[in-house]
């Protein structure tokens, strides 16, 4: 144990190598578990990510690979960043006052932070379900599942209908709320409202599915409901997670990226790897005590 | 365990005290309420000797009589009918350019001002606030008044005055006051509350909502228009509910712009009167039992319409929050 301790403290030296082959890495395994839909794309490259509140940075230089159609897992202590780094993705971070980013972030090929790119765009393809459930209280369970297809018009009445089953039976919801749909969706149960925002986030087909701590304010078994979910899901959505729950990590992720705070409270990337190689035999001494529970 | 002492102590505990006291300051609220009504009836019943309820509420003449030989006072006739028509004329005109003036200025304040933008624009619709009626009645009747005649007054009589009743108007005599104009002023005054309780709703809509609405890309206005305002909308109605009852109450600044001419006039801008302006001009010169009963029905004629009008409000938000507001 102490030998291996060592071991690790000294390759900390070569992160920058690591965080290189990390990115190699899972294109092996990709390859080994493609699936059919691997064409639709859903491969997030981030480069040289930071993003500031103001001139505080929260996020330092996070160069990150995230594969098609898996579920990335974002791990680490608090105040580490994970949370501001998924909002960047979609362009959430931005909307805060003196929020910014810089670096690059490339959505199958297209850098989602070109001059060109209308952030509003970019979120209808990158979604997003947050902590707290949060459906639209003035808007009945079918409006919340239909409210991105009507942003977007063209679609139909009936087209719409037929989105919002298909939306809400993959959020694994629609034997709950089929005789109700017109009923407000804060009428539902925490763990229900969370699969109406996840039926809500995929009814519009976004590559990119993002999900900020999704079970934090959910029982147990409503987790378990939505960790089925969000396995079924990883085989049509490229899925982002952040967690402060390592067993959920570990349960639905593919890939876990662990982050963990600078000096200057800055969050940095320490590793990334397959799951199930970062719970087990991590390369860096702070994540192998991350995840023994020596801190965070 | 011995030691452990758990039982109830004597007296009145903490709780049962402060019960008492804050439902002391509720039995005050009631009492005067209840008070304030019986009194009312009580001086209004002079009134009813010499006529019915209905004649006050559907007759537009208001004449004290004269008194004959006998020293009775006949042919009085009491109606309130242009005073009603007033008050509710005027402070329909003032939600009317108070409600969505203010609402959008409070989302302006809430959803686009910089901070630094913000603190002092908020300063400035607590000042408005602060400036007492009269002040404002000055305004109207120096300048304001004129300048409404020439510009807002002007445009709307010469565009719709032809086709929509009670909107002519004299273009080679306007008349020196106005229903309209009143109601404008009360407008202004009446902005500034508006603007305070919109924008404490819209700032109480919950981020997690509008993010969740960005995240599926909603654009800023999408947001305003699809989330935030369907969640803050009992609370704006309130708001607007509150302004109305200011207007409706307004007196001061009210009488110094109406007119202060007797009926129900034959448009917005001609003179009129309101059931507060018209106690506030007549309060003076009202003497003997019937004149003192009149007064005191229009008071119960104010406290009426007050109460309707919540009544309305209430049922339209009601039905507004079972329905979703949507659909």
């Amino acid at each position: 144990m102490a030998a291996e301790k060592h071991k690790a403290e000294n390759t900390t030296a070569g992160a920058k190598d690591e965080l290189a082959q990390a990115s190699a890495r899972p294109a092996a395994q990709a390859a080994q578990r493609a699936s059919a839909s691997e064409g639709d794309g859903g491969r997030l490259t981030l480069e040289n990510v930071s993003a500031r509140y103001g001139t505080f940075r929260a996020v330092k230089d996070v160069t990150l690979a995230v594969r098609p159609k898996s579920v990335t897992a974002l791990i680490g202590p608090s105040g580490c960043g994970k949370s501001t780094l998924i909002r960047t993705i979609n362009r959430m971070h931005e909307t805060l006052p003196g929020a910014t980013v810089s670096g690059s972030i490339a959505l199958d090929g297209v850098d989602l932070y070109s001059s060109d790119v209308d952030p509003v765009r970019a979120r209808r393809v990158v979604g997003m379900v947050f902590q707290k459930p949060n459906p639209f209280p003035t808007m009945s369970i079918s409006e919340n599942v239909s409210s991105g297809l009507r942003l977007t018009g063209g679609a139909s009445k009936s087209e719409i209908a037929g989105i919002v089953e298909d939306s809400l039976r993959r959020a694994a919801l629609w034997d709950e709320v089929k005789d109700k749909l017109n009923q407000p969706g804060t009428s539902l149960s925490g763990g229900q409202q969370q699969r109406l925002c996840i039926a809500r986030t995929i009814a519009v087909k976004p590559r990119v599915v993002l999900m900020d701590e999704p079970c934090s304010a959910l029982d147990p078994v409503a987790t378990l409901k939505i960790e089925e979910l969000i396995r079924d899901l990883a085989a049509e959505y490229t899925i982002v997670i952040v967690t402060h729950n390592m067993q959920q990590a570990s349960r639905v992720s593919d890939e876990t990226a662990f982050f963990s705070m600078d000096d200057d409270r800055a969050g940095y990337l320490v590793e990334t790897g397959p799951t199930a190689e970062m719970f087990t035999n991590p390369k860096q001494a702070l994540t192998e005590g991350y995840i023994q529970g020596r801190f965070g | 365990m011995a030691g452990l002492e758990l039982r109830r102590t004597g007296g009145l505990s903490a709780d049962s005290f402060f019960r008492r006291i804050t439902g002391t300051g509720l039995i005050i609220l009631v009492v005067a309420l209840a008070g304030l009504v019986v009194a009312f009836v009580g001086y209004s019943n002079p009134l009813w000797t010499i006529q019915s309820p209905i004649d006050f509420l559907t007759s537009s003449t208001w004449s004290t009589g004269t008194i004959n030989e006998n020293g009775e006072i006949v042919d009085a006739l009491y109606g309130a009918l242009g005073a009603i028509f007033g008050t509710v004329a005027t402070s329909l005109i003032a939600v009317l350019f108070a409600a969505p003036i203010g609402i959008l200025a409070a989302i302006f304040l809430v959803e686009f001002a910089p901070p630094r933008l913000a603190a002092p624009l908020t300063f400035i619709v607590e000042l408005i606030a602060a400036i007492p009626s009269v002040v404002f009645g000055l305004w109207a009747a120096g300048d304001l008044s004129n300048r409404l005649r020439d510009t807002i007054e002007w445009w709307i009589a010469s565009s719709f005055g032809r086709f929509i009743p009670f909107l002519s108007e004299d273009p080679e005599s306007p008349a020196a006051d106005s229903v309209f104009r009143a109601g404008f002023l009360l407008a202004i005054m009446i902005l500034p509350m508006v603007v305070a309780v919109s924008r404490e709703f819209i700032r109480s809509v919950p981020i997690s909502l509008r993010e969740g609405y960005i995240g599926m890309g909603a654009t800023k206005w999408e947001v305003i228009r699809d989330v935030i305002l369907p969640t803050a909308r009992i609370g704006l109605i309130g708001g607007v509910l509150l302004a109305l009852g200011r207007a409706i109450g307004e007196t001061i600044a009210v009488t110094m712009v109406i007119g202060n001419a007797e009926g129900v006039p034959s448009s917005l801008f001609q003179p009129g009167q309101t059931v507060a302006s018209k106690i506030a001009s007549n309060i003076g010169e009202a003497s003997g039992p019937v004149a003192i009963g009149a007064m005191a029905a229009l008071g119960l004629s104010l406290f009426l319409i007050t109460t309707v009008i919540s009544l309305v409000v209430r049922v339209l938000v009601r039905r507004f929050a079972v329905t979703g507001g949507r659909s």
